[in-house]
């Protein structure tokens, strides 16, 4: 079987996995769903009304197949709290995390690659050792505390950026792909363009502290390892210039696990979305499932999770098959 | 730790050019080792340490609420008058149970069913490998807070929670340095010897696969920090009045704008410490573990 | 020789690591030059100091170390440190390793092109084509992978070229190839450096190899050149004590051993043997045929050796037998059982009267596990003695190997080669084993030490009427022990006969290559040799 076949079809059944796992968790709940749905002061007549609607007495595997039916024709379920299918507002808010987390990813990868090739070649010494210290604090700091500091410094002392949201009242435009930065550049004017930039600044730069750190460290860690193969050091002595090494001879090797890392950071900004989105208000998926949470709505946590994991599963798979197209020995494994 | 570091020698002195002898020479890993040791006492220690022992339990002083740093509470008080530092060291607590407890149960799962996959191979390994592939795919923090939103917050529950989604990464790593050491000609003798399996997995393959485990593990204690932090400030956590720096970061949040820092401020330092030298000593061990001396 | 111009001259060169344990003096005052278009054969055992000699001179030891002395190249003396870019200059390598010479994501022809001094796109397929890799212009679009390890050496050698080196320095260049390879990359440098009139610096451990290939020997050791000399000199009229021992403890010098096979039937019957792997990548469940209906029968009291090239399937059949593989046609018998149907208390007393011992002894040994702890666990299995009576039996064993007591409270590498070798050899006689079976046992260890371990058998087996399989690449090796050779080829075996019979009068062509490739110091060739 082809590589891409093989690689796809794995894909899927993960993603079944995942669907069975949340599907599992969410029958765990030690409360009554249907009690929750109808309500806090309903009947148990209601209740039982609520039971049968929602299906929730059948047997479990005839309900764990029609959760899969439906989620095959792309209905995740209804809110308990709004009543509203959930699909709606998840493709409503989808486009401001992915916005976020692409722009985190980029920011860690631009900043972190560098860095890490230059600790890297110069190894234990004193500019390496600052450096790795400094991607560690990346990696040790909690995101929901660093968007706190920031909010206080930035946003309340100096007042350089907006505390929260993600545009200001007073200005609109037309949202044809959702990202608001592209939409903004669409509408052709500048003060748009700066306000969506002053809002974006602060949460982009949290969520970009983990993967930052993770990045330096990884790429450091593995051109080490490459520069100390005897390809590297047979081209030293050849005479081909040090920049060339490390920038396209090294690297190159180096990013090939590097990409796995970066399927990593994707899942890390996604997954810190929702304590970073919650601090700023954004209206993203993340702070989608913050609420759900505080209000116990179940169908909006799974179908939230499920999400978020289909996209990272799908992300996954596009790293492979970019893998795969750098480094030719992958296709043959 | 001195199952990680196989450097002594014969006499229990470090073996020159050994691991430990190696850690020792590492300043780094030296000063994050105190800052650890020094949490672990703290925490132990904490209803000793504080005068305000009950308040860091969670009995409220609600006369002398939100107060600045001052000579009696020297990081002020919170939102119900509690004192800051008292409500730090039982944090120290809950912070050090939650790290031990999911790293250590992980592990244990992870070994048994990493080992088991890769010692037996076949469709034992791929069925094993295959659910812990789909664990795997959830982004970290994801399935936790789904399972912790599911059974309800608690810290035992946050041990749950996190453990559900951190075993995987154990029994990956185990079942790969498995599969290289049972092609290791000891392995082979052993078999060929007529030693039985489970005693070739418990005596000739587990005791050599730990090494990375323990480094992974480690690293890791940080990464379980962080995450419990960030379910006990969504609220999935420790419940109140129980201590924990992740709530006390939640609960202080409307006050920082407001000026009232110290709350929030000192519970996300006290977690940003713990985690970086944790991270720190996952970094020196491992660079430790993997060079050869005299290189 | 003295009259001709040097392209690199090192005189009392000294380099000294310093790693953090203290500082560990490598290379002690060593002089040594190379003239133009010579071939000179670095030989020493490992430690000796032959590969940080060069890496030295060329600037490639770790920073922390120190160096002293004088380099000259071209006309210019200085330091090694100020010295260092202009060897460079002069110089390129081959390692010992091809696959990790050669950067796995960039083509051959990207690599070609980046160390290449101004060779346009066909000069680099003439240069492939010079060193005699087939289909030039297609191997230029070749990933490294995608060539043999052969092939692989050869690019590296096309690499080194490219940077028209005056000197070549070739660091064990055929160690990790099989034999008819290593042959066939040996006559190449020699032709290359005849053309090109370059200078190569070859290191080896191997005096064989030194004598196909060199015009001038230096010999090492701890850090110093013990003699240098034209190469048939040193190797029949060597000077120093420790170049004598070399050369009398290759085991090609040896002479054969004696012993005749005991006419009794096959203690071990390997009747239609064909053993298969499942194929790494699952495209539609192929299988690969390791071993293909393999017949070999060996008895009692008789050693037979089973010689073949990595790949001709000798480790797998070593596994079989002592029924570690599943084999899918075909019998093993031993003792006049068949594996397939032992039962669990036959397969146990079996387990204990055939052994296996591997090649790496360190790798053999429980890493984790004390020497004491490792030649109990036999003895616990087999056997109801008490902790004393096992003790008593250990010491035992330990005596007749020559092994100090005191080493069973230490640890797998705490200890030597040789010692580990012997700890592998007391485990496997605990059991009072009949045959034991020996996976390369000796090609981990160094000269001086291999023939050691071949004696100590050699005497074991009198002394305890043990039936040897013997399993190894080397034709030396197979000589010096076995009474039988079995040549083994893709799964097969293409001939057997009695060791002398067969050095005598090779009847398989394939008998007849690995003999002729075979180092031999008996008649070290001339360093033209011509190609086959």
């Amino acid at each position: 079987m082809p590589y891409l076949v093989r690689r796809f079809l794995t894909s899927l059944l993960v993603i079944l996995g995942v669907i069975t796992i949340t599907f599992v968790v969410a029958r765990l709940v030690p409360s009554d769903p249907a009690a929750l749905y109808a309500g806090p002061r309903a009947r148990p007549a209601q209740v039982e009304q609520v039971r049968q609607d929602l299906k929730l007495d059948a047997p479990i595997v005839e309900q764990y197949v029609s959760y899969l039916g439906e989620l095959s024709r792309g209905d995740l379920g209804i809110s308990f709290a709004t009543r509203q299918p959930i699909l709606d507002d998840v493709v409503d808010r989808f486009p401001a995390t992915l916005e976020l987390a692409l722009l985190a990813t980029l920011l860690s990868m631009v900043i972190g690659i560098p860095l890490g090739v230059r600790a890297a070649a110069r190894q234990n010494k004193a500019s390496d050792t600052s450096l790795r210290l400094l991607a560690v604090t990346g990696v040790s700091i909690p995101v929901f505390w660093a968007a706190l500091l920031l909010q206080l410094f930035f946003a309340s002392r100096l007042g350089w950026f907006p505390l929260s949201g993600r545009l200001p009242s007073d200005v609109s435009f037309n949202e044809p792909t959702g990202f608001f930065l592209i939409d903004s550049i669409l509408s052709a004017s500048p003060s748009n363009v700066w306000a969506v930039l002053r809002h974006l600044a602060m949460p982009v730069t949290v969520m970009a502290l983990f993967p930052l750190g993770l990045t330096t460290r990884l790429i450091r860690s593995s051109m080490i390892d490459v520069l100390a193969e005897p390809y590297s050091e047979a081209a030293r002595l050849a005479g081909v210039p040090e920049r060339t090494v490390l920038y396209r001879l090294a690297l190159k090797n180096a990013l090939a696990p590097a990409l796995t890392i970066l399927g990593l950071t994707f899942a890390f900004s996604v997954s810190s979305a929702f304590l970073v989105e919650a601090v700023f208000g954004w209206p993203g998926i993340g702070s989608y499932l913050t609420s759900a949470i505080q209000r116990l709505d179940f169908p909006v946590i799974t179908a939230g999770a499920l999400v978020i994991t289909v996209v990272y599963v799908v992300v996954n798979l596009l790293l492979d098959l970019l893998h795969a197209k750098i480094d030719p020995r992958v296709q043959l494994s | 730790m001195t199952a990680v570091l196989s450097g002594f020698t014969r006499r229990g002195t470090p073996h020159p050019g050994g691991t430990v002898w190696r850690f020792r020479r590492n300043k780094l890993g030296l000063a994050a080792l105190s800052i650890i040791t020094f949490y672990i006492v703290v925490a132990v220690l904490a209803p000793v340490i504080t005068p305000f022992a009950d308040q860091g339990r969670g009995t409220p002083d609600l006369p002398n609420r939100l107060m600045a740093p001052n000579s009696t509470n020297w990081l002020g008080t919170d939102d119900v008058g509690r004192d800051v530092i008292a409500r730090l060291l039982f944090g120290a607590r809950t912070a050090l149970l939650i790290a031990f407890g999911v790293v250590s149960v992980s592990v244990v799962i992870g070994v048994v069913i990493g080992a088991t996959a890769g010692y037996f191979g076949r469709w034992i390994d791929e069925t094993l490998m295959r659910i812990t592939d789909m664990f795997l795919a959830f982004p970290p923090l994801l399935l936790a807070v789904i399972v912790a939103a599911s059974l309800g917050p608690s810290t035992r529950n946050t041990i749950i929670a996190i453990t559900v989604s951190w075993w995987p990464w154990y029994a990956r790593q185990i079942r790969a340095q498995v599969l290289s050491l049972r092609e290791r000609p000891y392995v082979k003798a052993a078999q060929a010897l007529g030693v039985p399996n489970h005693r070739v997995i418990g005596q000739h393959i587990i005791p050599n696969a730990m090494t990375p485990v323990w480094v992974q593990a480690t690293a890791d204690l940080g990464a379980v920090i962080l995450v419990a932090a960030g379910l006990s400030f969504v609220g999935l956590g420790t419940r109140p009045p129980g201590a924990d720096w992740g709530l006390m970061i939640e609960e202080g949040r409307s006050f920082v704008l407001a000026g009232q820092w110290w709350i929030a401020g000192s519970a996300g330092a006290a977690v940003t410490i713990l985690a970086l030298a944790f991270n720190l000593i996952g970094d020196v061990v491992h660079e430790v573990t993997s060079t050869k001396a005299g290189d | 020789m003295a009259g001709r111009e040097s392209v690199l001259a090192m005189h009392d060169l000294r380099v000294t690591f310093n790693p953090p344990t203290g500082p560990v003096d490598a290379i002690r005052g060593l002089d040594l030059a190379i003239h133009a278009g010579e071939v000179l054969g670095i030989v020493g055992e490992s430690g000796s100091g032959k590969s940080v000699t060069f890496r030295s001179v060329l600037g490639l030891t770790p920073p922390s170390a120190t160096t002293s002395g004088t380099i000259t190249v071209g006309g210019k003396s200085g330091t090694p440190t100020e010295m260092a870019p202009e060897a460079r200059a002069i110089s390129a390598m081959v390692y010992q390793n091809p696959g990790a010479a050669l950067n796995p994501v960039f083509t051959i022809g990207q690599q070609l092109t980046l160390v290449a001094q101004d060779e346009n796109e066909s000069n680099l397929a003439d240069l492939l084509d010079q060193v005699g890799l087939p289909e030039p212009a297609k191997a230029l679009d070749s990933y490294p992978h995608e060539f043999s390890g052969g092939m692989q050496q050869r690019a590296v050698i096309a690499m080194a070229l490219a940077q028209r080196p005056k000197l070549l320095v070739a660091d064990e260049p055929t160690t990790a190839l099989d034999v008819t390879t290593e042959t066939q990359i040996l006559d190449l440098l020699v032709k290359l450096g005849n053309e090109r009139q370059i200078a190569i610096a070859f290191i080896s451990h191997d005096l064989g190899v030194i004598g196909k290939i060199a015009d001038r020997v230096a010999v090492m050791r701890n850090g110093e050149v013990l003699e240098t000399g034209a190469t048939q000199q040193i190797l029949t009229n060597p000077e120093h004590p420790y170049t004598q021992m070399l050369i009398a403890s290759s085991p090609g010098a040896r002479e054969t051993a004696t012993f005749t096979a005991a006419d009794e039937p096959g203690l071990l019957e390997i009747d239609n043997l064909t053993v298969e792997y499942r194929n790494r990548d699952r495209r539609a469940g192929r299988k690969v045929r390791v071993i293909e209906g393999l017949g070999l029968t060996v008895a009692k009291g008789e050693t037979v050796a089973l010689v073949g090239e990595s790949g001709s399937g000798k480790s797998t059949l070593a596994n079989a037998v002592v029924g570690l593989v599943p084999h899918v046609e075909g019998s093993i018998r031993f003792d006049g059982q068949d594996l397939a149907t032992m039962t669990r208390a036959e397969k146990k007393a079996f387990r204990s009267k055939v052994q296996v011992v591997f090649q790496n002894p360190l790798l053999s040994l429980s890493p984790r596990r004390t020497i004491a702890w490792q030649l109990h666990e036999p003895l616990r299995l087999y056997t109801d003695h008490t902790k004393a009576e096992r003790d008593e039996r250990i010491a035992e064993l330990m005596g007749r190997l020559d092994l100090d007591t005191e080493l069973l409270d230490r640890r797998p590498h705490e200890l030597s080669g040789g010692q580990a070798q012997r700890v592998v050899l007391a485990r496997a006689l605990a059991v009072d084993p009949t045959l034991i079976v020996f996976d390369e046992p000796t090609s981990a260890l160094d000269v001086s030490v291999q023939v050691e371990v071949l004696e100590l058998l050699n005497e074991l087996k009198v002394e305890r009427e043990l039936t040897y399989l013997f399993i190894t690449h080397d034709l030396a090796v197979a000589r010096h022990l076995a009474d039988r050779i079995a040549v083994m080829q893709h799964g097969k075996i293409v001939e057997l006969r009695e060791t002398q019979d067969l050095f005598d009068d090779p009847q398989h062509p394939y008998t007849r290559t690995l003999l002729a490739s075979s180092a031999s110091l008996e008649a070290p060739a001339a360093s033209g040799a011509s190609r086959d």
